[in-house]
C-alpha cells in the first residue's frame, strides 16, 4: 500500500472516530469543516481542473439552504428529502445560468457569476413570502443527534470526494482539464468544450447545494447571509489556501480556514472579513499554489513521495 | 403629483449617477491601461468618504475635506500599485484576487477606525437648503453634485486629450508598441492608478452628504460601478458616464415603480448585458 | 467527389480583405501544398476550413458535406484533423494521454465519468501504435510540456494520425525547428499514409515541392497559381512574387565611406518558447548605412527585429548599440538607447489621432514635426483623423514618421512593403532612400527583393535562423542567381 493511501486512511479513521473524543463546540466545528469541505472540493473541480474561477458559489449554497428550510417546513424535517431538494434546486439554477455565464471568459466570467449570485440574493430579499426576507427562516430540527449529524456530513464528504476523485481521472475529467490548458485544441479534436464545462458547473452547483442543506440543518436557521457573496470569496479562499487541482486542497483549506476563523472570533467578534482578506492576499503573494504544495515540497525534501503532484 | 415625484426621482438619480461615474470611470481606466480589475475600488470610495468626514469634522471645513480626500486617495493608490500589484505583473487573476482581499481588509479596518454607526456629513452652509427648480423644491447640494459631475466628466475627457492622456490611451491600445516608442508604461500605470483612486476617493467625500457612510458601502458601490462599466463598456469614459446615468435611472425609478424588485432589475441588467454583449453597450472588447 | 472543396471563399475582417474569392479543390489521397508570402491568407484559409472562422462569403465542403458555419468540433468529427502553427498540446498531460484524448471522439467513451482513463486498453493500444509510428513511444510517460519543439511536432502528428482522419491540415509543421529536427520531422511527414489527403502550409519551399503532388500559391488573398510543383516554380507571376521583377535597379546614389559600427550582433539565439527561430546570427550595421535582411518567411527576419527590440528575449548572444550592451535591457530602455521600430503590420494605436501618435514621445533632434510633415504631406492633411482609419499606405507613413520623431540612432523596419500596392512600394522606396541621404541608419527586414536591393548598401540573407549570404547590394543586384537558392521558389 502506498504511503499516501495509508496517510489518507489514517486521517479518514481519525475523522470518523471524532464523535468519540469531540463534543460540544469542537464537534460543531468539525461538522462545519466537513460541510465547507464539500463545497470547497466541488469548487476545486471548477477552479483547479476546469479553470473556471467563479464568484457565484454563494447562490448554490444559499439556494440549497433555503430549499432545505422550505421543504422541511412543508414536508417535515427529513434529511434525505432536504438533501435531494437542495441538490436539485441548486443544480437547476446552475443549469439555467451556465449557458449565459459560459459566454464570458476570465474576469468577465467572474463578474457574470457574481451578477447572477447577486440576482439570487436580491430575489430572496424581496420574496418575503417564500424566504422570509431579511428575517430568514427557522429550520425545523432534525431528529438525529449531533454526532450522528456529523457522521452524515462526513459520509457525504467521503462520497463526494470519491465521486469527484473518479471523475477527475475519467475521460470526462481529463477532457475538462484539457479544456483549461488548450480549449482550441479540445475543439479541434472534435470534443465540445462547452458541454464539458456545462455539466461540470451543474454538478458543482448541486454538490454545493448539498453543503448548503447541511449548513441549514446545522444552524437550524437560514438567512440572506447564506446567499451573500462573501461566502463565494470564502470558498474560493479555502480552495486557494489548500491548493487547487488537488481536491484534498479544498478539505485542507476548509479545515485551516474554519479553525482560523473560529480562533479569531473567540478573541473578537469583529474581524472576520479582515482575516479572509489577509489570508487571500497572503496566498496570492506568497503561496499561490496553496498549502498542499508546501506539503508536497516538504515530503520531497524529507525523501517521501515519488509521484507526480 | 406624480410629475413632481418623477422630477425629484430623476434629479436624485442624476446626482447618484455622477457619483457612480466618478467610481466607474476610474475603474474603467485602471482596467484599460493596466488590465487590472480593481475590485477594491469601492473601498477607495468609502475610505475617501470617511476620511472626508473626519477632516470636515476636525477642521470644520467641508472644502478642505474635498481637497484632502483625493490627495490621500492618490497616495494610497500609488502605494498599492507599486507595492502589491506590480509584483503580480502578468498574473491577471491573481491581481483581481489581491484586490478582493484588499477590499475585505479595508472593510474591517474602516469599521475599526470609524465604527459601525452610520455617519452623515452635512452639506456645507453655502450649499445647504432648498432651491426651486423644474417646479419642485430641491436640495442645493444635489444640484451641486450634478453640476460637479458634468464638469468632471468634461475635465476627464479633456484630460484624456492631453499628452499624458494620449500616453494612457497608447498603453491601453498596445503596451508593447507604446514602450518601443518610448512611452514609460510603468509610470503611466502608476499615474493612472493614482488618478483613478483619487477620483473614487473624491467621489466618496463629495458624495457623503448624499450617500451616508456605513459598513457595506464599499461593496454596494463596487457592485454598482461594475454594472456601470459592464453596461457602458470597459475602457470608455463616455460609456462610464452614460452607463452611470442608465444604471442610476433604472435603480431609482425601479425602486419607485417596483419597490419589491429594485436590485433584481439592476443585476438582471448586468447579467444580461454580460451574457449577450460583453463589451458593453458602448465599449470596445476589454 | 473531391475530399475538400472550397468555393469562392471571401473573408473580411472589418475593412481588411484576408481572402478574396478563393476556390480550391483537393481530391482524395492528394497531397497539396499551400504557399505564398506573408499575409497572403494561408492561415486564414485553414481557419475557415477547420471552422475556427466563418467565411464572409462562399462555402466549404468536406467529402460532399457542406461544413460552412459548423463548429470546429463538428467538423473535426466529420474527419478533419489539423495541427497548429504554434505547437498545440495539453502541456500538463502525459504524451500518451495527449494521444488518448484525441481518440475519444472516434473510439468512444468521451462521456465516461467514472473509469480512469488509463483503463481504456483499446485506446491506449492505438495511442501507443501512433506514438511508435512517429518515434515518440519512449517518451510516452513524460509530460507534454517537457518536450522539445521537434518532439511536440511529433506528438501533434501522432495525435492527428490516431484520429484516422480523412483530411489532414498541417500548418507550418517545420517552423521553428533546428536542421536535424527538420530532417526528422520531414521524413515523418513524407512517410505519412499515402491514402491520406493532406493540405500543407509550409515556408520551407524545398520540402513543400518534394512533398506535394500539387501546389497552390496564394497572394494577397487570391489564388495566384496552381499546379504540379514544377509548373508552379516556373510560373513567371510566382517567380516575381518571390524574386521580384529583376528589373534594373534605379541609378543608385553615390556610395559613402561607411561610418563606425553602430550595431553589433553576435551569436544571437532567440525563439518563442521551445521553438528556436534564430540559431546563430551575427550582423553589423554601420552608421549611415541601410542594411537589408532578406529571407523567406519563418526564416527569422521579424524575430531578429523583435529580439533587438526585446519583444522576444534572447536565449544567447550579444547586442551592442553604440558600444552599449543591450542584451538584457527592457523595450523601454532600448527605445531610450536609440532604437526605434516600424513594426510589421504597422500596429496603429487605436484611439489616437495621427497628431497624437506623432506627439506621443518625440525626442529632440534634427527630425521635427514640421520636417515630418514636409516629408509626408498627407499626414499633415490627416493630422486630426483617427490613426486606425488611415489607408494602408498612410499608416505606413505614420509608422515611419512616429519612429523618426524619436530621432533614433538606428531605425528598424519590419517588412514595410507588406500589403502595399506597387505604387506605394515605389513611394516607400524613395522615402527610405531619402532617409539614407539624410544620414540615417536603417536595418530593414524585407521580403520584397527589388525594394531591398534598391535602397540597401549591404544585404544579409537569413535561412533557418542563420546568415547564409552576405554582400553589398550592388553585388547581389548584379548576380541575382545567388539569391535564388535561399529566396526563390
Amino acid at each position: 500500500m502506498r504511503p499516501r493511501t495509508i496517510l489518507l486512511g489514517c486521517i479518514a479513521l481519525v475523522a470518523a472516530l471524532a464523535p468519540l473524543y469531540l463534543h460540544g463546540y469542537a464537534l460543531y466545528l468539525a461538522t462545519e469543516v466537513a460541510l465547507y469541505a464539500i463545497a470547497a472540493a466541488a469548487l476545486d473541480l471548477l477552479v483547479g481542473y476546469a479553470g473556471l474561477v467563479s464568484l457565484g458559489q454563494a447562490a448554490y449554497f444559499g439556494i440549497g439552504a433555503y430549499a432545505a428550510a422550505i421543504v422541511a417546513a412543508h414536508f417535515g424535517a427529513d434529511l434525505w428529502l432536504t438533501l435531494a431538494a437542495g441538490f436539485v434546486c441548486a443544480a437547476i439554477f446552475a443549469a439555467v445560468t451556465a449557458p449565459l455565464t459560459l459566454r464570458s471568459h476570465g474576469i468577465f466570467f467572474l463578474m457574470v457569476t457574481l451578477a447572477f449570485s447577486q440576482l439570487a440574493y436580491a430575489t430572496a430579499d424581496k420574496w418575503h413570502s417564500l424566504t422570509g426576507g431579511s428575517d430568514g427562516l427557522v429550520v425545523p430540527k432534525l431528529a438525529i443527534s449531533d454526532p450522528a449529524f456529523y457522521l452524515v456530513a462526513l459520509g457525504i464528504l467521503a462520497a463526494v470526494m470519491l465521486a469527484l476523485g473518479l471523475l477527475v481521472r475519467s475521460p470526462f475529467g481529463r477532457v475538462l482539464a484539457a479544456t483549461r490548458q488548450n480549449e482550441t485544441r479540445v475543439r479541434a479534436l472534435g470534443l465540445s468544450a462547452f458541454w464539458y464545462k456545462y455539466w461540470a458547473i451543474v454538478l458543482v452547483g448541486g454538490i454545493t447545494g448539498l453543503a448548503g442543506v447541511l449548513h441549514a440543518h446545522h444552524r437550524a436557521f437560514v438567512s440572506l447571509a447564506d446567499l451573500h457573496w462573501t461566502n463565494s470569496v470564502t470558498l474560493l479562499v479555502m480552495v486557494l489556501l489548500g491548493g487547487r487541482q488537488t481536491l484534498w486542497g479544498g478539505v485542507v483549506g476548509a479545515a485551516v480556514f474554519t479553525l482560523l476563523e473560529a480562533w479569531i472570533s473567540s478573541k473578537t467578534d469583529q474581524w472576520e472579513m479582515f482575516v479572509i482578506g489577509a489570508v487571500l492576499i497572503a496566498i496570492v503573494l506568497f503561496t499561490p499554489r496553496g498549502l498542499t504544495s508546501l506539503f508536497a515540497s516538504f515530503r520531497t525534501m524529507v525523501g517521501g513521495g515519488g509521484e507526480h503532484a | 403629483m406624480p410629475l413632481q415625484l418623477y422630477t425629484i426621482e430623476g434629479l436624485n438619480s442624476l446626482a447618484f449617477a455622477m457619483l457612480l461615474f466618478l467610481l466607474a470611470s476610474g475603474f474603467s481606466l485602471i482596467f484599460g491601461v493596466g488590465r487590472i480589475a480593481n475590485l477594491a475600488h469601492g473601498s477607495m470610495y468609502m475610505l475617501g468618504g470617511y476620511l472626508g468626514f473626519s477632516v470636515a469634522q476636525h477642521s470644520g471645513s467641508f472644502w478642505l475635506a474635498l481637497l484632502v480626500a483625493p490627495v490621500a486617495g492618490a497616495l494610497f493608490g500609488i502605494v498599492v500599485e507599486r507595492l502589491l500589484l506590480r509584483r503580480l505583473y502578468g498574473r491577471e487573476l491573481d491581481q483581481v484576487l489581491l484586490t478582493v482581499g484588499l477590499a475585505f481588509v479595508l472593510a474591517d479596518v474602516t469599521r475599526w477606525i470609524w465604527g459601525a454607526d452610520i455617519r452623515a456629513l452635512p452639506a456645507p452652509p453655502a450649499l445647504s437648503g432648498l432651491v426651486s427648480v423644474l417646479g419642485v423644491l430641491y436640495p442645493k447640494y444635489h444640484l451641486f453634485i450634478i453640476a460637479l459631475g458634468v464638469v468632471l466628466f468634461v475635465v476627464v475627457l479633456l484630460a484624456m486629450r492631453t499628452p499624458w492622456g494620449a500616453k494612457m490611451r497608447a498603453v491601453t491600445s498596445d503596451p508593447r508598441i507604446a514602450a518601443s516608442l518610448g512611452v514609460p508604461t510603468g509610470t503611466v500605470n502608476a499615474l493612472t492608478f493614482a488618478a483613478a483612486t483619487a477620483l473614487a476617493a473624491f467621489g466618496g467625500a463629495a458624495g457623503a452628504p448624499i450617500v451616508a457612510l456605513a459598513p457595506g458601502l464599499d461593496l454596494t458601490m463596487m457592485l454598482l460601478a461594475l454594472i456601470v462599466v459592464v453596461v457602458g463598456g470597459l475602457g470608455s469614459i463616455t460609456g462610464a458616464f452614460v452607463g452611470a446615468i442608465i444604471v442610476a435611472l433604472v435603480d431609482g425609478f425601479g425602486r419607485l415603480f417596483f419597490p419589491e424588485s429594485a436590485s433584481f432589475l439592476i443585476f438582471a441588467l448586468m447579467a444580461l448585458v454580460l451574457s449577450f454583449r460583453p463589451q458593453g453597450l458602448l465599449g470596445r472588447a476589454g | 467527389m473531391p475530399e475538400l472543396q472550397v468555393e469562392s471563399v471571401t473573408k473580411r475582417f472589418g475593412g481588411v480583405v484576408a481572402l478574396d474569392g478563393v476556390s480550391l479543390s483537393i481530391e482524395r489521397a492528394e497531397r497539396r501544398a499551400l504557399i505564398g508570402p506573408n499575409g497572403a491568407g494561408k492561415s486564414t484559409l485553414f481557419n475557415v476550413i477547420s471552422g475556427e472562422l466563418r467565411p464572409t462569403m462562399g462555402d466549404v465542403d468536406l467529402a460532399g458535406v457542406r461544413t460552412t458555419g459548423m463548429s470546429p468540433e463538428r467538423i473535426a468529427r466529420l474527419g478533419l484533423s489539423r495541427t497548429f502553427q504554434t505547437s498545440s498540446l495539453f502541456p500538463e498531460a502525459t504524451v500518451l494521454e495527449n494521444v488518448v484524448l484525441a481518440l475519444l471522439p472516434g473510439e468512444g467513451h468521451r462521456w465516461n465519468c467514472v473509469t480512469p482513463l488509463e483503463r481504456f486498453a483499446h485506446h491506449e493500444q492505438l495511442a501507443r501504435e501512433a506514438l511508435n509510428a512517429v518515434g515518440l513511444l519512449a517518451r510516452a510517460g513524460s509530460l507534454a510540456g517537457s518536450l522539445s519543439h521537434g518532439e511536440s511536432r511529433q506528438l501533434e502528428l501522432a495525435s492527428a494520425l490516431a484520429q484516422r482522419p480523412h483530411l489532414l491540415l498541417l500548418d507550418e509543421p517545420l517552423a521553428g525547428l533546428a536542421k536535424s529536427e527538420r530532417d526528422r520531422i520531414g521524413a515523418l511527414l513524407r512517410g505519412l499514409p499515402r491514402d491520406l489527403t493532406i493540405l500543407l502550409i509550409e515556408h520551407d519551399l524545398e520540402f513543400a515541392q518534394a512533398f506535394a503532388d500539387r501546389m497552390t500559391v496564394l497572394h494577397n488573398g487570391r489564388v495566384l497559381a496552381e499546379g504540379p510543383p514544377d509548373d508552379v516554380r516556373n510560373n513567371p507571376a510566382v517567380i516575381e512574387v518571390y524574386m521580384g521583377s529583376g528589373a534594373a535597379v534605379a541609378a543608385r546614389r553615390p556610395e559613402r565611406a561607411p561610418g563606425p559600427v553602430l550595431l553589433e550582433v553576435r551569436g544571437l539565439r532567440a525563439g518563442y518558447g521551445e521553438a528556436l527561430v534564430l540559431e546563430d546570427v551575427s550582423i553589423d550595421v554601420r552608421k549611415g548605412e541601410v542594411v537589408a535582411i532578406l529571407g523567406r518567411n519563418g526564416m527569422g527576419k521579424t524575430t531578429l527585429l523583435h529580439a533587438l527590440m526585446n519583444f522576444v528575449p534572447l536565449s544567447a548572444g550579444k547586442v551592442r548599440l553604440d558600444g552599449r550592451d543591450l542584451a538584457r535591457a527592457s523595450t523601454l530602455a532600448r527605445a531610450r538607447a536609440g532604437l526605434a521600430l516600424v513594426p510589421q503590420g504597422r500596429h496603429m494605436l487605436a484611439g489616437l489621432s495621427v497628431a497624437e501618435e506623432l506627439d506621443l514621445s518625440p525626442r529632440p533632434g534634427p527630425w521635427t514635426r514640421e520636417r515630418i510633415f514636409n516629408l509626408f504631406p498627407r499626414l499633415r492633411e490627416r493630422a486630426g483623423q483617427s490613426s486606425v482609419n488611415l489607408s494602408g499606405g498612410e499608416q505606413q507613413m505614420l509608422a515611419i514618421a512616429r519612429a523618426m520623431l524619436r530621432n533614433p540612432t538606428l531605425l528598424l523596419m519590419d517588412e514595410p512593403s507588406e500589403g502595399l500596392s506597387p505604387a506605394l512600394v515605389r513611394s516607400l522606396e524613395s522615402t527610405i532612400a531619402s532617409l539614407r541621404d539624410d544620414g540615417e541608419t536603417v536595418l530593414l527586414a524585407e521580403q520584397n527583393i527589388d525594394l531591398a536591393l534598391a535602397v540597401a548598401d549591404r544585404v544579409y540573407v537569413l535561412e533557418h535562423g542563420r546568415v547564409v549570404e552576405h554582400d553589398t547590394a550592388r553585388a547581389f543586384a548584379a548576380q541575382r542567381s545567388r539569391l535564388e537558392k535561399s529566396l526563390g521558389v
